[in-house]
C-alpha cells in the first residue's frame, strides 16, 4: 500500500491530460511541438527501477575522503540509493540522512500534500506517482552543520531507464543551520537516440529561526528532458537560500514555490540557465507571502544563444495577512546573437496594503563598450564574450560560499566553453 | 618602440573625422597630442586601438616593425599596444584580479605555464606603487570606482601589461592634483627604455609631470602644428584660436 501522496498522484495522473497551450504556465512550453510524438507516454510507461536497490542495508559506504569535503554524502541512481555516507562528525550532531521508500514517507513530507497538489498538472502528478522514494535529510533542532550535505543523482542511460523521479526532502529543525547540494548528472553511456525524462523535486521546510541553503546543479545530457517542482516553506524568522543552475538538458521546465509562512521569514531564490541552439528552458518561481514582515527576493539570469529559447515566469503573491511584506523579483537575460529568444513574465498579485514589492526584467545584448575594453586588453572576441557572459550570470551565485560556490562557478565556466562551440556551429 | 602613423584617414561610416594624419613617435620618446574639443583626438586613440566602430579608409599604422593596420584590437594588444581609456567602462561580474591575470597571461603568451604566485607578487607591488588598496583585487573591474580610481586602474594595467607603446587618452581629465601625480608617476616608471607613448590631453597640467619630448596639435582631423614642449606654454597663454587659424 503506497502512501497518500503516491495514491493521490496516481489518480491525478490518470485524470489529467499532458499540459497543453491552454494552460498558462505551459503556454510557452508546448510539449507537443517540442517533443517527438509519444515521448512522454513512452517514458511514463517505462518500468520503474528494480526495488531491490532500495534495501538500504546493502549500501556500500562511500570513501573516507568524503569527511574532508562533506558531512553526509548520498549517491543515488535513477532516484534509488547507491551509497550513503554519514561522517562521525555528522552523527554527533544527530543529523539524519537516509533514503526512504515512497511507502514510508515521513509525516513532514506527507504534511505538505495540500501545497504540493494545490494547482497540479500531470507532470507534477507523474513525479509523485512514480518516485520510488526520497533522499531525506533531517537536521535536529539547534544543530549547526559546518560542511555541506552532498546528494548526487546519476541517471544511468543504459537504454533501460527512460524515466526517473528523484526526490530530496529536507527538514531543518528550529534554530538549525545546514547546506544541501544536489547534483544531477547523466552517466557517460550513449543514449542511442532516446530521450530520457528526469522528473525531479525538492521539498524543504525550515522551522523557526533556522537557516537552510539548498543548491541544485542540473548538468544532464543535452538529449534529456528535465522537469522540476520544488517547494520550500519557511517558518517564523527562518531563512531559506535556494540556488538552481541549469547547464544541461534540451528541455527544462521548472517551478519553485517559496512559501513564507512565518512572520519575519526570508527566502531568496537564485537561478541561472543557458539555452543553446535548440534548447528550451522554462523557469518558474512563486514567492508566496502568507505572514507579515517576511522578505523574499528572486534573481534569475539566463544567457540564450541563437536558436535557443528561454522563458521565465515569476509571481510575487502577497496574501491578506502579509502586511509589511518586502519582496523583489528580477529576471535578466542576455541574448547572444540573432535568433535568440527570451520571454520574461514577472507578475505581482498583492492583496494587502503596506507592502514593498517590485519586479523588473531586462533582455539585451552584450555591451559593445565592454567587449571592446576586454579586446583592447588582449581578449580574443570569443573569449571576451564568454568572460562577460560568465560575469553577467555569476551575479546569481553571490549567496553561495565555499564548496557550492566553487562547484557552480566551475559548472558555469565549462558550460560556457561548450556553449561557445554551439554558437559557432 | 616607435609608432608611425602615415596618412591615416578614418571615421564613422558616414563621417570622416581623421583627414590624413601622419605622426611619428620615435622609440623611447613621449609625445603630447593636444587640440580643442572635437578635433578628433579620441577618435585617433580608438582607431589606433582597433575599435570596430571606426572605419579606416586610408593610411597605415606601424609599431616597431609590426604593421598594426590590419590587426584586430586583441592582436594589437598582444603585440604590445596599450590604450588608457578616457572613460573606462565598468565590467560587473569580472574581478580585477581575474581580469588582469588573464590579460597578463595573454600579453606574455604564457598560457598554461603562467606563474600565478609571481603574478600576484608583481600585482601587489604595482598596486603599492600606484597607491591602490589591495582590496581592489577582489572588486569587480571599475564597478563603483571613482573617476580617479578608474584612471589609476588604467595605469596599473599599463604597468602590468608592460606595453611597447601606450596612448593615454585624456587620462588627466577630471583628476585632482594628487591623482594626477600618481598617474604621471606610473607613466614615468615605464620611460627610459624603448617604451613610447602618446599623451592626449586638453590641458597643460599633466605635462608638468610627464615632460613630453615633442608636442603635436590637432585641429579638425589634421595635425596643424608639431614642435618642442614650448608649444604647451603658448597654447596655455593664447588658447587654440591661433592654431585653428593655421588650419585655414
Amino acid at each position: 500500500m503506497k502512501n497518500n501522496l503516491s495514491a493521490k498522484a496516481a489518480k491525478l495522473f490518470d485524470s489529467l491530460p499532458w499540459p497543453g497551450p491552454d494552460n498558462e504556465a505551459w503556454r510557452r512550453t508546448h510539449l507537443e511541438r517540442l517533443l517527438p510524438k509519444g515521448t512522454l507516454d513512452a517514458a511514463a510507461a517505462s518500468p520503474p527501477p528494480g526495488t531491490s536497490l532500495i534495501d538500504a542495508s546493502k549500501l556500500s559506504p562511500a570513501g573516507a575522503q568524503d569527511a574532508e569535503t562533506c558531512f553526509v554524502r548520498i549517491i543515488t541512481s535513477a532516484g534509488c540509493p547507491q551509497s550513503i555516507y554519514v561522517s562521525e562528525e555528522a552523527r554527533a550532531t544527530g543529523v539524519k540522512a537516509f533514503w526512504e521508500s515512497a511507502e514510508n514517507f515521513p509525516a513532514g513530507l506527507e504534511a505538505l500534500e495540500n501545497h504540493l497538489f494545490h494547482n497540479p498538472d500531470r507532470v507534477q502528478a507523474w513525479h509523485w506517482r512514480n518516485t520510488p522514494g526520497a533522499a531525506i535529510v533531517q537536521i535536529p533542532k539547534g544543530a549547526c552543520l559546518n560542511k555541506p550535505i552532498l546528494i548526487e543523482e546519476t541517471l544511468s542511460a543504459d537504454g533501460k531507464n527512460l524515466f526517473s523521479a528523484p526526490h530530496v526532502h529536507i527538514e531543518a529543525g528550529g534554530g538549525s543551520e545546514a547546506e544541501i547540494i544536489w547534483s544531477l548528472h547523466a552517466s557517460e553511456a550513449s543514449l542511442q537516440g532516446q530521450r530520457p525524462v528526469v522528473n525531479a523535486g525538492i521539498t524543504g521546510t525550515a522551522e523557526a529561526n533556522s537557516k537552510l541553503r539548498v543548491t541544485l546543479r542540473q548538468k544532464l545530457k543535452g538529449e534529456m528532458i528535465f522537469f522540476l517542482n520544488n517547494l520550500f516553506q519557511a517558518e517564523r524568522d527562518a531563512l531559506v537560500l535556494f540556488m538552481e543552475s541549469h547547464t544541461g538538458s534540451s528541455l527544462v521546465k521548472t517551478h519553485t514555490s517559496a512559501i513564507l509562512d512565518g512572520e519575519g521569514s526570508e527566502i531568496r531564490l537564485n537561478g541561472l540557465y543557458l539555452a543553446g541552439k535548440d534548447q528550451h528552458i522554462d523557469i518558474g518561481t512563486l514567492q508566496d507571502h502568507r505572514a507579515p514582515r517576511a522578505v523574499s527576493d528572486a534573481l534569475y539570469k539566463g544567457a540564450v544563444y541563437p536558436g535557443g529559447w528561454s522563458v521565465y515566469q515569476g509571481l510575487i503573491q502577497v496574501q491578506h495577512d502579509a502586511a509589511k511584506t518586502d519582496a523583489y523579483l528580477t529576471n535578466n537575460n542576455l541574448l547572444l546573437g540573432d535568433g535568440a529568444r527570451a520571454d520574461s513574465l514577472p507578475q505581482l498579485n498583492i492583496l494587502t496594503d503596506d507592502v514593498k514589492c517590485s519586479h523588473g526584467s531586462t533582455s539585451g545584448k552584450l555591451d559593445s563598450a565592454q567587449l571592446f575594453y576586454l579586446q583592447s586588453r588582449g581578449f580574443p572576441p570569443v573569449e571576451a564574450e564568454r568572460a562577460l557572459t560568465e560575469g553577467f550570470l555569476a551575479e546569481t551565485l553571490k549567496n553561495l560560499r565555499g564548496h557550492a560556490a566553487e562547484l557552480l562557478h566551475t559548472d558555469l565556466e565549462l558550460a560556457l566553453k561548450a556553449g561557445t562551440v554551439w554558437a559557432d556551429g | 618602440m616607435n609608432l608611425k602613423i602615415t596618412n591615416l584617414k578614418a571615421g564613422l561610416p558616414d563621417k570622416e573625422i581623421l583627414k590624413g594624419i601622419s605622426l611619428e613617435v620615435p622609440s623611447g620618446e613621449v609625445h603630447a597630442l593636444m587640440g580643442p574639443n572635437g578635433s578628433g583626438k579620441s577618435t585617433l586613440a580608438n582607431v589606433l586601438a582597433g575599435h570596430p566602430q571606426y572605419e579606416m579608409t586610408a593610411g597605415t599604422i606601424a609599431m616597431g616593425n609590426v604593421d598594426l593596420t590590419e590587426l584586430e584590437a586583441h592582436e594589437r594588444a598582444r603585440a604590445g599596444f596599450f590604450l588608457a581609456f578616457q572613460y573606462p567602462v565598468e565590467v560587473p561580474g569580472i574581478t580585477v584580479g581575474k581580469f588582469l591575470k588573464r590579460a597578463v597571461e595573454l600579453r606574455r603568451g604564457e598560457e598554461g605555464k603562467f606563474n600565478v604566485s609571481g603574478y600576484i607578487t608583481e600585482l601587489r607591488s604595482a598596486m603599492d606603487f600606484m597607491g591602490m588598496d589591495q582590496g581592489f583585487i577582489n572588486r569587480y573591474l571599475n564597478e563603483g570606482f571613482s573617476g580617479g580610481e578608474k584612471k589609476r586602474m588604467e595605469i596599473l594595467q599599463m604597468l602590468m601589461l608592460n606595453p611597447n607603446f601606450a596612448v593615454l587618452d585624456e587620462t588627466d581629465s577630471g583628476l585632482d592634483i594628487d591623482a594626477l601625480r600618481i598617474v604621471a608617476k606610473g607613466v614615468n616608471k615605464l620611460r627610459g627604455g624603448k617604451f613610447g607613448s602618446l599623451v592626449i590631453t586638453h590641458y597643460q597640467r599633466i605635462l608638468d609631470y610627464v615632460k613630453p619630448d615633442k608636442v603635436h596639435v590637432m585641429v579638425e582631423g589634421h595635425i596643424v602644428l608639431s614642435g618642442g614642449p614650448d608649444i604647451v606654454n603658448e597654447l596655455e597663454a593664447r588658447g587654440y584660436d591661433w592654431v585653428k587659424e593655421m588650419k585655414k
